[in-house]
């Protein structure tokens, strides 16, 4: 039977769940492997740690890439890529800098079947407000993205909440300037009351993503400790509330993908990793229903 | 296959020059980033043997990737070329005479700057003890030259 997605919000991963052991050699392969297990079907990978011979888009990785897809049923969800603008001790990119690279990634993402980047900005505090002049960036690279048909999603992420003025701004850009080439990736993390780095606890309820909805094309499913769990769901995360973000996301009719990242203390443990995937996956399988 | 520590074993042998005599080491290292930086995103510090430290600003110390061989001054402006997740870098070290046969500790600073992350958190300083995370490391391994 052959996959065809579901409308709603649906279960993919991140090969970034790996990252412990894919430098060990793990392949493309290994982690489709898992994820048609878990009947996860939508990939995130990230540019330059999961792509042969990145920043060049080799014929052969072309190729391996579309087969590995069609044999495992697996959909492009997300690219993870970076505006690196700290990229020398000294001095920082220009936009015209940053638009070549983006522009290369998004006739990468493009070729490989991606619509939505994740695109990380660069920082400029302990709040991770982005560059000043991201809009100038964004506009700038814009066109491009809108010849290659993929969206830039910034990723809003622990210590930021969803009411920190930054992503009422993205907000406001995309409005403003009627963007397509722009848009939100949400990651759970924002949910979760557990303490910061520095021992602060911030987090937004489940409802405060209701007005961002139009505006999220792709979630991270951020998850570190499940435990046993006595009702229907099997497990739960001990932070992230999932059955009501879920919840949310279906009753307000959000489609998109939602695909794992797992950040647990003994993701460098192989059998860990692949168990804590899986509770996750039957967690949100759980919630959904599919 | 990569091996589960940074400093790899395999690798690790003294080198030679075209009159067969030691004329210093290498050791591979593979990285802990979940990413390829670019090699201007590197940040490349001393190589410690035992007690005896190489730095790079001598030209001792040149980093081997995908082939091609680097100084730390010539990294610190490649914004092109990147260092391959699954792919160990080659430190190469001059020393005349290679290291004596037997036991060496061998440990090399290495880390790198994360544009996403808080510039508070760009800790890297080769003056300075390592910190151990958020690209500041100085893996260490005991091994066997012959």
């Amino acid at each position: 039977m052959k996959y065809v997605p579901e409308k709603g919000p649906k279960r993919g991963v991140s090969v970034y769940s790996y990252s412990s052991i894919w430098p060990l050699g793990l392949t493309l392969e290994d982690c489709f492997t898992e994820m048609q297990d878990m009947g996860a079907h939508g990939v995130e990978i990230l540019a330059n740690g999961h792509i042969d011979g990145y920043p060049n888009l080799t014929d052969a990785f072309l190729e391996k890439w579309h087969d590995l897809c069609e044999k495992y049923e697996i959909i492009p969800a997300e690219y993870g890529h970076w505006i690196d603008g700290r990229m020398w001790k000294d001095r920082m990119l220009t936009v015209d800098q940053c638009v070549r690279y983006l522009e290369r990634d998004f006739k990468m993402a493009h070729e490989l079947g991606f619509h939505c980047l994740r695109t990380k900005m660069t920082v400029i505090n302990d709040v991770l407000d982005p560059v000043e002049n991201w809009r100038d960036i964004i506009t700038a690279a814009s066109p491009a993205a809108e010849k290659y048909d993929v969206v830039m999603l910034p990723e809003i992420h622990m210590p930021t909440i969803l009411e920190q003025r930054m992503v009422q701004e993205f907000v406001e850009y995309i409005d403003k300037n009627n963007s397509k080439a722009f848009g939100l990736n949400i990651d759970f993390s924002v949910f979760s009351p557990r303490p910061n780095f520095d021992g602060s606890v911030r987090y937004s309820k489940p409802e405060a993503i209701i007005p961002y909805l139009p505006y999220v094309k792709c979630c991270h499913a951020k998850f570190t400790d499940m435990v046993p769990s006595d009702d229907k769901y099997m497990f739960q995360d001990k932070w992230i509330p999932y059955p009501e973000i879920l919840k949310v996301l279906q009753d307000n009719h959000w489609d998109g993908w939602m695909v794992a990242e797992y950040e647990g203390k003994d993701r460098a443990d192989e059998t860990a990793l692949s168990e804590a995937l899986h509770k996750h996956q039957i967690l949100m399988k759980n919630c959904l229903g599919y | 296959m990569l091996e589960k520590e940074m400093m790899q074993y395999r690798g690790f042998r003294n080198t030679f020059d075209e009159n067969g005599n030691p004329n210093g080491f290498e050791v591979r290292i593979r990285t802990n980033y979940y990413r390829a930086p670019y090699l201007s995103q590197l940040r490349v510090g001393r190589v410690i043997v035992d007690d005896e430290v190489f730095l790079t600003e001598t030209g001792d110390v040149t980093w081997v990737i995908q082939g091609k061989e680097y100084t730390a001054a010539e990294m610190a402006e490649d914004c092109e070329d990147v260092w391959p997740v699954q792919e160990a870098a080659i430190i190469r070290v001059r020393k005349p005479g290679g290291l004596s046969q037997g036991y060496h500790e061998v440990g090399v600073r290495w880390g790198y700057s994360c544009s996403y992350m808080p510039p508070s958190m760009e800790v890297f300083d080769d003056s300075k003890e390592p910190f151990g995370m958020y690209g500041d490391y100085l893996p260490k391994r005991k091994m066997l030259i012959v």
